[in-house]
């Protein structure tokens, strides 16, 4: 083999490339400007396997609030309406035990997560609250609620946790102590909606 | 401020590609791949930001290698992994290619790969910047902290050890 044609084999490598949207992402990321917010780790916003997860939850909550919301025609619709909500709501279960697992080990949260995740759990209560009125589906509509809370528990945590970390000024102060009250009474939702707004709050 | 982000914009968008690629060669996943690569781009504006104008962009691409350098180094460090050219070819390319292509192309990949992965690290370094990332031997021996001349010379000897390789 020559220099020229091992030389020719070792350029193949420059097939080699980042995925275009991650690269037109990063540029945004990097030169936005900076008074974004105190907590913001634009990393974990790059991350596909959380946006994938995200956007598959807010998808499965589609489909299940449109099945519910949707009136049904005769009797034969409803039993099929209610295997689907079955199925679709087991989706949905999955998802967010998936992207309970992935908060956990991402160690950190960022406000555009945080507000994710708030908005997840808000639709995702919908959904659950609308399964509860159909007994067959109750007890599965609670497993996705226990899901909902852990995803609300985790994202407070870590976001509590990220503050505590940070330089607040006065109101950011008095927000993370409400957020820190919420958490420890067991109201999840509200500690994340008050962390979200100290990370904020200027 | 704005002046600063066009030129940054300007160093993100001609190495972007490379210091990828540099990593990309170096770890197991693109996923990583993009966490450092961001990193790398992260440090290299903060510092652009607070040296500008002395900044000299011309020296953008000797950083910003060194950096990757470091955090790939850092990377291992925190994995306690050993630090080689990844062989692992299934999450490869974002190619759009026939699956003729794409299966000869992959095959040549991975030999390739893997003979590079087996040079010392430095050899694996040169070889990726001169004929992977196209960088010349002056820019390579900025990063690297050598003479031109010992560039040339490790990379006449580089190349003869990887032939080896693949024979």
């Amino acid at each position: 083999m020559t220099n020229w044609q091992l030389i020719s084999k070792i350029k193949k490598l420059r097939k080699i490339k980042p995925r275009k949207d991650w690269v037109v992402l990063l540029k945004e990321r990097l030169l936005e400007e900076e008074d974004t917010s105190l907590v913001f780790d634009w990393n974990l916003i790059l991350k596909p396997i959380f946006v994938f997860s995200v956007i598959g939850i807010m998808i499965t909550a589609g489909i299940v609030f449109i099945s519910l919301t949707k009136p049904s025609q005769d009797n034969i619709s409803v039993n099929s309406q209610t295997e689907n909500l079955n199925v679709a709501l087991k989706n949905l279960g999955n998802e967010l035990a998936k992207t309970n697992a992935i908060i956990k080990e991402l160690n950190g949260t960022s406000t555009n997560i945080m507000k994710n995740v708030a908005s997840t759990v808000e639709k995702g209560k919908i959904v659950v609250n609308e399964a509860k009125k159909y007994p067959i589906l109750a007890s599965l509509a609670d497993e996705v609620d226990n899901n909902l809370n852990e995803m609300a528990k985790e994202t407070a945590k870590q976001a509590i946790e990220s503050l505590k970390k940070s330089i607040l000024n006065e109101n950011q102060t008095v927000l993370l102590k409400e957020a820190e009250e919420y958490y420890n009474k067991g109201e999840y939702e509200n500690a994340l909606n008050e962390a979200i707004e100290a990370s904020q709050t200027k | 401020m704005k002046k600063f982000k066009k030129q940054f914009e300007r160093i993100y968008e001609k190495y972007v590609d490379k210091i990828y690629r540099f990593v990309f060669l170096k770890v197991s996943s693109s996923e990583i791949a993009e966490d450092l690569t961001s990193q790398v781009f992260l440090r290299g504006w903060d510092k652009f930001k607070k040296q500008n104008p002395t900044f000299q962009i011309q020296n953008a691409s000797a950083y910003l290698f060194q950096i990757a350098r470091s955090e790939i180094a850092n990377h291992y460090r925190e994995k306690s992994k050993i630090q080689t050219i990844s062989t692992e070819s299934k999450e490869l390319f974002d190619l759009q290619l026939n699956p003729e292509e794409s299966q000869s192309l992959t095959s040549d990949f991975i030999e390739i790969r893997k003979a590079i992965s087996l040079l010392p690290e430095e050899s694996q370094n040169m070889i990726v910047l001169r004929y992977v990332n196209g960088l010349s031997n002056r820019e390579i021996a900025k990063i690297l902290d050598k003479s031109e001349g010992a560039i040339r010379v490790a990379l006449h000897r580089s190349l003869k050890e990887l032939r080896e390789r693949l024979l």
